[in-house]
């Protein structure tokens, strides 16, 4: 496995595309504190710990980001059709699988440790940080912590539709898919039927999705901390269980 | 393993998609040291073949087996394997060398120098920074044969090779399997359009047609049946054969269906042979010198005058 890995982060750091898209995320993070920074000359509450905190409304960004982290390491293999080159040399498909997840999810803390750390030095170079520093990181890092095994579970899901379908593009929109269309089919059902033994099980699975768990947190609780690591621990769980078998049935061209 | 132990098994390999039957109960057997030709028509299921041997399909019936192993452990036998289905493909953004160093080190290959070797060896080296989606269909086979290689393999499963291969590639590829066959006891299985290339290096041949495997024959056999001979076309075939045989002393000729004889003594005598005939009082109709050679055996085999 650690091969596998070492080879992937081999291919992608030599991939433009890999750093294009971390240079756009932190030109990104420059235009948001350099407005955060703007503001912030008339209004004395906009400073680092205000940052810090404000990075709670940027967490479903992680969400998407999955996909470009996904698509880095995939790599269009089946558009590429170079997965027949580790297929015919006898790595084992639960290998290949597995690799890619974790080569997704490494490379992703990989970029939120670079991107948060950029955000971190950019506040404290451009914002008031009078009242110190460590109860704004420490702020951001809760977050953080919490956020993130949302954000592994949809790399799971990713990685599951991008082995199990042929087209790239197809994976990101089955993701989005999943990730959004049945919240909103919940509440539209909610409004039209009211609370009927239909919505009643509906409003069941809801807390359960990707999208509406990682809005409808409360900071600082450890049993809502508590309850988005088992949300994610189970659709990393069952997304990879049905990638897998999905992917070990797959005729590789 | 014995020198002749078989590398690959084949028993009723059955590959079916939907309706049509890509492979149809085929069983092969590549011994070791072969150098296997795979000779069929487009869609007559070779690379269907080779697609199970390599594990990107697996076959609805039947058995593999490779170097005596088969069932849940036979993935593990693909490492000592190297293998070219189809048009080669890498990641297109990297070079040569890049996509060879990150099969290395996925599959954990010792030895940086490897890449620079295999690289040489299908005349890469100089590729540069080129990446590989600049690359030629000449150039892109190479580095498929070079992929194939780099793992030193014990078996070497290629799948039309040598397209898009320039004459002095076709000439490399040709000596290289040679080199690798008979120096480093590498076993090929190899299937091309180009029949004339593969006549020149195959030991052994299978041929196959609407998934199935027509024929399996080795060289030697196929050499023999495929021998010059005077063919004649006479009035009575029986008469005949007894006149050439008191009169020129030779046994070595076959009497076919049609009054049809194949004589393979003789060869440079014809007039010699149609004296005989005429003064026996046999009718010739017609006298020729007839040698087959790969392409005409499978045309035959097959009963057309289809393309290969």
């Amino acid at each position: 496995m650690f091969n596998y890995i070492h080879a992937e982060f081999y291919k992608l750091f030599r991939r433009k595309y890999t750093w294009i898209m971390l240079i756009l995320l932190l030109l990104g993070e420059l235009f948001l504190v350099s407005n955060l920074a703007y503001a912030a000359g008339s209004n004395p509450m906009r400073n680092f710990t205000f940052a810090m905190e404000a990075v709670r409304i940027m967490l479903p960004v992680g969400l998407f980001a999955t996909l470009f982290s996904a698509d880095i390491v995939f790599a269009g293999q089946y558009k590429n059709s170079t997965m027949k080159n580790e297929v015919s040399f006898g790595l084992s498909r639960t290998r290949t699988y597995l690799g890619k997840l974790l080569s997704q999810i490494l490379l992703s803390l990989l970029a939120l440790f670079a991107a948060m750390a950029f955000y971190s030095i950019l506040c404290w170079l451009l914002l008031p940080h009078s009242g110190g520093v460590l109860p704004g990181l420490q702020i951001l890092a809760g977050m953080l912590l919490s956020a993130l095994p949302i954000w592994i579970g949809t790399q799971a899901i990713i990685c599951a539709f991008l082995f199990s379908l042929n087209s790239g593009t197809a994976a990101q929109f089955a993701t989005l898919g999943l990730l959004y269309v049945p919240s909103i089919v919940i509440q539209v059902v909610t409004m039209i039927t009211g609370l009927s033994p239909l919505t009643k099980v509906l409003l069941k699975i809801n807390p359960w999705l990707l999208d509406v768990s990682l809005t409808d947190f409360s900071y600082g609780l450890h049993s809502d901390s508590m309850r988005l690591w088992i949300i994610g621990g189970f659709w990393l769980l069952a997304a990879t269980a049905t990638g897998l078998y999905l992917f070990r049935k797959k005729e590789i061209k | 393993m014995s020198d002749n132990a078989a590398v690959l098994v084949t028993c009723d390999l059955t590959r079916r998609y939907g309706s049509i039957m890509a492979l149809n109960g085929v069983t092969i057997t590549v011994c070791r040291g072969d150098i296997y030709g795979l000779v069929g028509r487009n869609g007559s299921g070779k690379t269907t073949l080779m697609r199970q041997i390599t594990g990107q399909s697996t076959p609805t019936f039947g058995e593999l087996e490779l170097f005596g192993v088969s069932g849940s452990t036979l993935p593990s036998q693909r490492s000592r394997t190297g293998a070219m289905i189809e048009t080669p493909s890498f990641s297109p953004f990297l070079t040569a060398r890049e996509n060879l160093e990150y099969y290395r080190l996925q599959r954990g290959i010792p030895g940086k120098e490897t890449v620079d070797e295999v690289l040489e060896l299908t005349g890469l080296q100089h590729t540069g920074k080129k990446k590989f989606k600049a690359f030629s269909l000449g150039m892109k086979q190479r580095l498929g044969l070079a992929l194939a290689l780099m793992n030193h393999p014990d078996f070497l499963i290629l799948d039309e090779p040598i397209n898009g291969l320039d004459p002095e590639g076709v000439v490399e590829f040709r000596a290289l399997m040679l080199k690798l066959n008979r120096e480093e006891g590498v076993t090929i299985l190899i299937s091309s359009h180009i029949l004339s290339e593969l006549s020149s290096i195959a030991t052994r041949y299978g041929f196959m047609e609407k998934g199935r495997l027509l024929e399996e024959i080795s060289a030697a056999d196929l050499h023999e049946k495929c021998r010059t001979c005077l063919r004649l076309t006479v009035d009575n075939g029986a008469k005949a054969a007894a006149v050439l045989e008191s009169a020129l002393g030779t046994s070595r000729l076959e009497v076919l269906p049609g009054n049809i004889i194949q004589l393979y003594d003789c060869l440079d005598q014809p007039q010699k042979v149609s004296a005989t005939l005429v003064q026996a009082g046999v009718g010739l109709l017609s006298l020729e010198q007839k040698s087959a050679d790969l392409e005409d055996y499978f045309l035959q085999l097959i009963g057309g005058n289809s393309h290969v």
